[in-house]
Formats: C-alpha cells, sequence, structure tokens
C-alpha cells in the first residue's frame, strides 16, 4: 500500500477524532461552568434563579451539572489520536528520511484498526 | 465494533476511512446528547419545582389573605365582645340602680300605706267643728274659746301639714303646732331656751308639761304615732281633741287611739 495514502489516511482519522475531542471539552466546560455558575449564584444571589426556600436544591443540582460536564472526558479518544499520531509520525519520518517501508510498522497498523475497528 | 474480516485496512482505507467518520459522528451525537440530557432534566426538574413553589407560594398567599380576613374578624368581634362587656356593666349598675330605687319605692309605698291607712283610721275619728260649734263649745267653756277660735282660724288659712315644720308659711308637725299654739298662747312653763328651734322644743313638751290623769278643756293629749292634740270635753258629744294632721288642723274623737298621756297645760 502506498505510504502517502496511510499518511493522509491517517492525517484525516486523526482530524476526525480532534473534531470530536474539541466538541467534548466543549461540551464539558460548558457544564462545567453552567453547574458553578448555578453553584456561585445559590451563594451569592440565592433569590435570582430559584426561590431563596430552594438554595439547597439550586447548590446541589447545580454541582449535579459540573460533575456531568466530566463525564464526555472518560471516554475521550486522545489516547487514540495519540497512537494515531504515532503511526503517522512514523510513517512521515520514513517518508522524509527515504528509509525503506518497515513491515512491522504496517503490521501495526493494521493490527491498530482491526482492534479499534 | 469489530471490523469485518472481509475489509483490511491495508485494502481499504477510503472505507476505512467513511467507517471512522461514521464512528465519530456517532460519538459526537452520543457526547452531545450525555451533555444535553441531565441539562435538560435538571432544567425540567428546575421547573417542576419553581412550578411547585409558585403554586405552594400562591396558597400560602391564600392562607395568609385568609388568615388576614379571620384576624380581622377577630379583632372585630373583640371589640363587639368588648363593647357588650362594657354594656353589660353599665346594665348591671343600672340594674342595681332600678333594683335600690325599686328598694326605695317600695319602703316609701310601705310608709305610704301606713300613713293611708293611719289617715284611714283618723278619717274614722273626725269630728265636725266650725265656727258654729265653736261658738256653742265657747259658750258651755269660756276658758277656751280663744284657743278654739285661734285654731280654727289657722285652719281657715289652711296651714298644711309639714313634717319639721316650723312656721305658718312652711307648716307644721303635730307637735311643733302644739308648741306654736302654746308659744302664742303664752302658756306658761313654755319658753324657747337660746338658739332652740319650735320642732326642737316640741319634741321635749311631752317631758316638760306636768302629767295629769283627768285631761281638761286645753291640756295636751299625746298618742303613739307622735300627735300631740289639745283635749276639749265635750259633755254632749263625747271629748275631741283638736291639733294639726296629715289633713291639716282636725277635730278627731279623743280616743281615736289610745293616749301615750296627757299633760297639764297652765294658760295665762
Amino acid at each position: 500500500m502506498n505510504m502517502r495514502a496511510k499518511i493522509e489516511f491517517l492525517k484525516s482519522a486523526i482530524a476526525s477524532q480532534q473534531v470530536t475531542l474539541h466538541l467534548q471539552i466543549a461540551l464539558a466546560a460548558m457544564l462545567f461552568v453552567l453547574g458553578i455558575t448555578v453553584v456561585i449564584l445559590s451563594f451569592v444571589n440565592p433569590g435570582l434563579i430559584l426561590a431563596e426556600t430552594l438554595k439547597t436544591g439550586q447548590t446541589l443540582a447545580g454541582t449535579a451539572v459540573a460533575a456531568n460536564g466530566f463525564i464526555p472526558i472518560f471516554f475521550s479518544r486522545r489516547d487514540k489520536i495519540v497512537a494515531l499520531r504515532s503511526l503517522l509520525l512514523s510513517y512521515q519520518h520514513q517518508q522524509v528520511g527515504g528509509l525503506s517501508p518497515d513491515a512491522k510498522l504496517d503490521e501495526y497498523f493494521d493490527q491498530y484498526f482491526a482492534k479499534v475497528l | 465494533m469489530k471490523v469485518s474480516t472481509t475489509i483490511t485496512p491495508g485494502d481499504h482505507l477510503p472505507v476505512l476511512l467513511e467507517r471512522i467518520e461514521r464512528q465519530e459522528k456517532s460519538a459526537r451525537s452520543r457526547a452531545v446528547l450525555y451533555s444535553l440530557v441531565p441539562v435538560a432534566l435538571t432544567i425540567v426538574l428546575l421547573g417542576y419545582t419553581a412550578s411547585s413553589v409558585r403554586n405552594a407560594q400562591k396558597q400560602v398567599d391564600a392562607l395568609k389573605t385568609e388568615a388576614a380576613t379571620y384576624t380581622t374578624q377577630i379583632d372585630s368581634l373583640k371589640k363587639n365582645a368588648d363593647t357588650y362587656k362594657n354594656q353589660s356593666q353599665s346594665l348591671q349598675g343600672d340594674a342595681e340602680s332600678y333594683k335600690n330605687q325599686v328598694t326605695e319605692l317600695q319602703a316609701q309605698l310601705a310608709e305610704a300605706q301606713k300613713t293611708l291607712s293611719e289617715a284611714v283610721n283618723l278619717s274614722r275619728a273626725v269630728r265636725t267643728t266650725d265656727y258654729a260649734n265653736a261658738k256653742e263649745l265657747a259658750s258651755r267653756f269660756p276658758g277656751s274659746e280663744s284657743l278654739l277660735l285661734d285654731m280654727l282660724d289657722l285652719r281657715q288659712r289652711r296651714i298644711k301639714w309639714k313634717p319639721g315644720g316650723q312656721s305658718l308659711q312652711e307648716g307644721f308637725d303635730s307637735p311643733s303646732f302644739a308648741m306654736y299654739i302654746l308659744k302664742q298662747k303664752r302658756a306658761s312653763g313654755i319658753e324657747l331656751r337660746p338658739g332652740e328651734s319650735l320642732s326642737d322644743a316640741s319634741h321635749s313638751l311631752y317631758d316638760k308639761l306636768p302629767p295629769t290623769t283627768q285631761p281638761r278643756t286645753g291640756d295636751l293629749v299625746f298618742y303613739p304615732a307622735g300627735y300631740a292634740m289639745f283635749y276639749f270635753a265635750d259633755p254632749r258629744e263625747g271629748p275631741f281633741v283638736l291639733g294639726m294632721t296629715p289633713f291639716g288642723i282636725t277635730a278627731l274623737k279623743s280616743d281615736f287611739a289610745k293616749p301615750v298621756g296627757y299633760r297639764q297645760v297652765q294658760w295665762r
């Protein structure tokens, strides 16, 4: 298989995974900021969102929302991106250095995608 | 997700890339879903809670309004109760006053009945005496003419019965009238001490005059009701007494009541 095609393929895969990762981080940040804001407002201005009598409920709800922001992190594909980037760098190193194709590298490539997909 | 064995990474990179894209798209959708579901759930729960709180607040407001109404009613009832209490106390005072008035009126009525009874008894014993039979009496009892005519003259002037009275203008009771006559006719032993009133002197008249068991015309006869009357012996129609009674100056049969005693008068 063409090394250039593999490199392009890896770049596309990494880009796609990075979009997902950025989305996850943005959502996590949004939930975290939203939750923390609700919690802080429950102390600073208790009657602004809910009635003062529901201050405790507002604090708990804000804490729950902020904690939810971390859930997507557990599904992070940062490790996948790191693995793909390693493969990409290896192929680029071969290409730039004019090295002969490494069969071991292709084997890793196949193993990785067989495992992931 | 496992890749099918027919597709190998080396041979089908475009297909593989398409799968990766699909997988990532799905992962993004999941990420959005996992993020929005708790937020939406929280918003729904908060909305429901806020709605419940609003309803509860409305109920509390309604109850507060109701409580305020009841409070107003209670205040009004308290004021009414105070008013009724004051009225009740006032009425109790009035009732007590009326009770006292009734007791007083009953006592006055009893006194009036007693007086009426006495008057009825007196009226039975009234003897007709005028100037004609005064002249006749005077011819029979020359010494008593002046006394009899003077008293008839006073009767003609309608001198009134007045308990405690001391003058012709205000009237006399029986002893003070007797005292007045004795003083006017200057009977012996009848003098007023300095500062002594006619009424005071009349009370001691019984003790001042000498007693007698055989009264003569002009003597004083004392009766239990307090009457002090001048005695006139009339052998034709029976003895009579003349003096002040509640009917005015009246002649009565001497036995209209049992006398307490007779007192001799020394006329000058």
